[in-house]
């Protein structure tokens, strides 16, 4: 159920992503036509702009003519002269305007004659002006032939003009057009991927407050587990101690009480320990401290030896810090470092035959990060093949719970970030103790 | 663990089997259990209404109607003179409960020795 709701989370998302991606792509084709036709358009300005100014230029041209003709005053053949040069140039530039447009470019040729036409018109009645006198260059005028050429002329700008206007109405209702378009397809993608997302966030919500429910129910269900099997184990241990006293003259009933004692004590440790590890792997609040490491040791192993003293063995620590400069020694972790090693050293003194337990605790800087503590002890030592799996929770292999190296592991690697290992004391031959190291992080 | 202990005891927990068992082993060892009760509130309202008062009270903690630390405290406000102990399967409670009065507590389940210590030093 978890699993369909985390892969439909992750398929609401891909959705919302890819349409993300689509309105992007989108918007960048939108940008990219949006130029073009802002460049096209600019372009059919131009040219409606250059046709405009080579009618003015010829009209101009035809205006000093007509004044020179009348006056003959030298005078009006400067703007004369000066629209011939404008002429040549903006119709040169026409030329090139248009020559992307197969209708424009054929207007344009056939404007070229009429231009040359006009001009030989205008220039042959100034010539007979200055050479001929008035009447002359009047005679020519009189053949409306200019005229016909400046209508000429005017017909085919305005075709022209026409034209460029055409393209210019097209081309706008065209971006239109595209633009309605892709405004619809953005604000489709852009729909989509706020429902995807609502989705995946509606459905992340739901997945997180789901298991938030079943954690709670299982800390609570731990917790009732745990308070009632103590009041169970409450029943039976006052009942298996009351049995001890009335039968304290029968070995065989003593026997056999006192492992019903150590049963009792087992479940209830086996209970606890559960529940601790239960909510170290379930704890998402961690908050991490500097916490002394020397004291934390010296603290847990004198626990360790008061509790291993009622059952009648001697718990020795020698704690060895390897540089001797180094006195203050502490690591990022909390109130629950003890655990580590109150677990360690129980399990050294679990595992240790005879009455006497050893063990050595060597702490040592190991590199810029980590602090080493090496927990080396003398007990039965552990199989090769069973080092990897002392950390598996409900390892069956485990005397007691099997629960304690679980925690520590929990601990050292989930909580505190940092490594463990377990080691032969003595390389080669595993039945003369176990090494556990540690690396912490250096607070 | 036949001695004279005369210490007069009230125990309340919710669990009849518990009850028995305590009232058996502190019976035993010769303290005077005056009463056994189930309840928070029976304690509360039973206790001004006894004609002989127990020294100490032999509380737990979760209970149906009231809680050991409510009931505490309660107690402790009216009779200061009355000790109480509790002996309880929530080890989270050890806070709350003497910050209401109790003098100690322990954690079930508990050796029959060690609860005659809390009483005898209570």
């Amino acid at each position: 159920m978890r699993f369909h709701l985390e892969r439909r989370i992750i398929l609401a998302l891909v959705i919302g992503s890819l349409f993300i991606i689509f309105t992007a792509l989108g918007t960048i084709v939108i940008s990219t036509q949006y130029t073009q036709t802002v460049n096209e358009l600019l372009r059919y300005n131009r040219i409606q702009s250059t046709i405009s100014n080579l009618t003015v230029e010829i009209v101009d041209a035809e205006t000093g003519q007509r004044g020179y003709l009348i006056t003959g005053n030298a005078s009006y053949l400067s703007p004369y002269q000066s629209s011939l040069n404008s002429i040549s140039s903006t119709n040169s530039s026409l030329g090139r305007q248009v020559s992307g447009d197969a209708n424009l470019s054929a207007l344009w040729t056939e404007l070229q004659p009429l231009i040359t036409q006009k001009l030989n018109e205008l220039n042959e009645t100034i010539v007979l002006r200055q050479t001929q006198g008035f009447a002359a260059a009047q005679a020519v005028v009189n053949t409306n032939l200019g005229q016909n050429y400046m209508n000429d002329i005017r017909q085919v700008l305005g075709e022209m003009s026409d034209r460029v206007l055409q393209l210019q109405t097209e081309e706008s209702e065209a971006a239109a057009s595209q633009s309605r378009e892709r405004t619809a397809v953005t604000y489709l993608n852009t729909a989509v991927s706020i429902v995807a997302f609502s989705v995946a966030i509606y459905l992340s919500v739901r997945n997180l407050q789901s298991e938030q429910k079943a954690r709670r129910e299982a800390e609570l269900l731990q917790d009732l587990l745990t308070h009632d099997i103590r009041n169970y184990n409450q029943v039976s241990k006052m009942g298996a101690e009351l049995l001890y006293d009335i039968h304290k003259n029968d070995p065989e009933t003593e026997n056999i009480l006192t492992s019903i004692l150590d049963s009792i004590d087992g479940s209830t440790q086996l209970v606890e320990k559960g529940k601790k590890l239960g909510r170290v792997l379930s704890d998402e609040k961690v908050q991490l401290e500097r916490v002394d490491l020397l004291k934390t040791i010296v603290d847990s192993a004198s626990l360790v030896k008061n509790a291993v003293k009622l059952s009648g063995k001697q718990f020795v620590n020698s704690v060895t810090v390897k540089d001797q400069n180094q006195t203050n020694v502490f690591v990022m972790a909390d109130k629950l470092l003890d655990d580590v090693f109150t677990n360690i050293y129980s399990n050294s003194a679990k595992y240790t035959d005879g009455d006497d337990v050893f063990v050595q605790t060597v702490v040592e800087e190991s590199d810029e990060k980590y602090w080493k503590i090496s927990v080396i002890d003398s007990g039965r030592g552990i199989p090769d093949e069973l080092k990897n799996r002392i950390f598996v929770r409900y390892l069956k292999t485990a005397k007691g719970s099997g629960l304690g190296m679980s925690i520590v592991h929990a601990l050292v690697v989930e909580r505190y970030k940092g490594k463990i290992d377990v080691k032969n004391a003595v390389p080669d031959d595993y039945k003369k103790g176990t090494s556990i190291e540690i690396w912490l992080r250096k607070a | 663990m036949n001695q004279a202990r005369k210490k007069k005891i009230v125990l309340v927990d919710d669990d009849p089997a518990v009850l028995k068992i305590y009232k058996s082993a502190l019976a035993r060892l010769g303290f005077d259990v005056l009463a056994t009760m189930s309840d928070g509130l029976e304690i509360v309202e039973t206790i001004g209404s006894m004609k002989e008062k127990p020294e100490v009270i032999i509380l737990d903690e979760r209970m149906p109607r009231m809680s050991g630390i409510d009931a505490c405290k309660k107690i402790r406000s009216s009779h200061p003179e009355i000790s109480v102990v509790f002996v309880s399967a929530d080890s989270a409670a050890e806070r709350g409960a003497l910050a209401a009065g109790a003098s100690r507590f322990l954690t079930k389940p508990v050796s029959i020795s060690t609860l005659a210590d809390a009483i005898d030093t209570s």
